[in-house]
């Protein structure tokens, strides 16, 4: 379902000699409805994997397949649906500021790839705002969120549209203990369901109590280990 | 909805910007179509002024009576249906003119009683110092004037052509001067169009990589950079339009104050309303389009 196959990304300082090498030669594969935390420290590679991931960024060599389909070689139709079936929470979380959190949602929603996703919206967004603790502040700008309660709203947001892939960033790095194990309960239930989940974290308690495959980044490159972490 | 919401963000985040900018390319629509509309205006005007010609035919002072009648018939038939002919006797001219200077026309009967007396050659003073003329006024072209010349009985031709050269000159200066200042004019609009669509880039950029990533096509994201640039010249053709509609009449009046050989020009009202509506709905279309275009600039690798 997702692979990457010696996969490498620098960006350019000023020269060849000078270019930054953040991931090397890297190669990872996961399979559908698998659940995968990407750990490692500041600077590791994780949010560039990430990204590559949810198809905001390219390699610089190599090559990432989703869904069996080239992300170089696809056409921009093929490239859109892919885009439709994948929730992704940014670590910077950019909700739209001069919308609403019902609107941020709902556009999001309207998005989604299947339109039988969109039916009944209305109430579909009011429960997971339910579930998230987030319904009485539905009609306030995302501007006037806190840090905690913008990024339960971007993990609304991705969940929203029941999508076959979840990429998520650090989705509990400004949560309270209460809040993050309530999102995670949520991210592994969507995993339950069978989406194909990536979970970049810092966060050791999770890690520990979660217990799910992972695949440590060091140096650029990925070391995987099954149905346990060592972190 | 979303999408309308994105493209009305410029006004929410600076709505003075996009007043002005309303105001501005507003103003400057109305004042292209004024001079569009001058210069295209002055062109009969000028063609007119142009073809049409004065001419004063004097009669030879002993013509017959019989003769000068036969001789102004035969004068009107040539000159045809373009012009106009009007006979003035000496007695009538002398009449006319005592109303505004009655001292010139003593001293010419008194001049006149001299000389006759003296030579005894006719009694009638009035006739003999001032001869009788035929005003010819219309389009008339050079073969006229040489034949009506020819004719005997004609003492001289007065042409009027040469006087409107000073008019004429001045007509061609003005509209120099307004295609150069309507240049200038589109320069600036395209500018203004050019400034709007990068200005309004920047409101939307990150809402649509945002919406990009979320699997949007690319119609939908092209939709807020095309509105937001289209409603400033949807709001320009408003106020154009409004603003011809009032100021119509008012044009009319200055430019006869200001030039009066304008007075023919009509200054159209609905006509001029629906142009500069035009103008303003042509506009938020190249704004709209251009900033359509800038934003595949700021799409996603």
């Amino acid at each position: 379902m997702i692979t990457l196959t010696g996969v490498s990304k620098w960006y350019d300082s000023g020269g060849s000699q000078n270019s930054h090498r953040v991931l090397d030669q890297l190669h990872l594969h996961l399979n559908q409805g698998e659940f995968l935390y990407i750990i490692g420290g500041t600077g590791a590679g994780k949010s560039t994997l990430l990204k590559m991931i949810a198809t905001e960024d390219r390699p610089s060599q190599g090559r990432v397949q989703l869904f069996g389909y080239d992300l170089d070689l696809v056409s921009p139709p093929t490239l859109k649906a892919i885009r439709q079936v994948i929730g992704y929470v940014p670590q910077d979380i950019r909700l739209l500021s001069d919308f609403t959190v019902f609107e941020n949602i709902a556009v999001s929603l309207s998005l989604a790839g299947k339109r039988s996703i969109q039916k009944n919206a209305k109430q579909k967004i009011n429960e997971i705002l339910e579930k998230l603790g987030l319904i009485q502040k539905r009609n306030q700008l995302a501007r006037v969120l806190s840090g905690g309660e913008a990024q339960k709203v971007a993990v609304a947001r991705a969940l929203i549209r029941a999508p076959e892939v979840i990429v998520a960033d650090e989705p509990t790095g400004a949560q309270d203990p209460d809040s993050t194990w309530s999102l995670m309960d949520l991210l592994i239930r969507a995993n339950d369901s069978g989406v194909t989940t990536l979970i970049a974290t810092h966060d050791r308690q999770i890690v520990k109590r979660i217990r799910k495959s992972c695949a440590t980044l060091k140096q650029g490159r990925v070391s995987r280990e099954e149905n346990v972490c060592f972190y | 909805m979303f999408l309308l919401k994105l493209a009305l963000r410029p006004w929410k985040i600076s709505p003075f910007s996009q007043l002005t900018s309303i105001l501005s390319v507003s103003f400057l629509i109305y004042l292209g179509t004024l001079m569009s509309w001058l210069i295209v205006g002055m062109k009969p005007l000028v063609e007119q002024i142009k073809s049409e010609q004065m001419a004063v035919l004097y009669f030879n002072p002993n013509l017959q009576d019989q003769d000068r009648a036969k001789l102004t018939d035969e004068i009107t038939v040539l000159v045809g249906a373009h012009a106009e002919t009007y006979f003035v006797s000496a007695e009538n001219f002398l009449t006319e003119l005592k109303k505004t200077e009655p001292a010139l026309v003593r001293q010419i009967l008194d001049l006149g009683d001299t000389l006759f007396k003296t030579t005894n050659e006719s009694s009638d003073a009035s006739t003999s110092m001032v001869p009788s003329y035929l005003s010819v006024s219309g389009r008339l072209n050079e073969d006229v004037v040489s034949q009506i010349k020819k004719k005997q009985g004609v003492l001289k031709v007065d042409l009027s052509s040469h006087r409107y050269q000073s008019v004429l000159g001045a007509f061609e200066a003005i509209e120099t001067i307004l295609k150069a200042l309507l240049i200038g004019l589109l320069v600036a609009l395209l500018s203004a169009a050019f400034h709007l669509a990068k200005h309004h880039q920047g409101f939307v950029s990150e809402a649509r990589s945002l919406l990009q990533l979320m699997g949007a096509g690319e119609v939908k994201l092209l939709v807020p950079h095309f509105l937001s640039g289209a409603f400033i010249g949807i709001g320009a053709s408003v106020l154009t339009g409004v603003f011809w509609f009032i100021s119509a009449p008012m044009i009319h009046e200055y430019l006869q104050i200001l030039f009066p050989l304008l007075k023919g020009i009509d200054v159209p009202r609905l006509q001029g309303t629906l142009i500069v509506c035009l103008g303003g709905v042509l506009f938020a279309l190249f704004s709209g389009l251009l900033g359509a275009f800038y934003s595949r600039s700021s799409k996603l690798v």
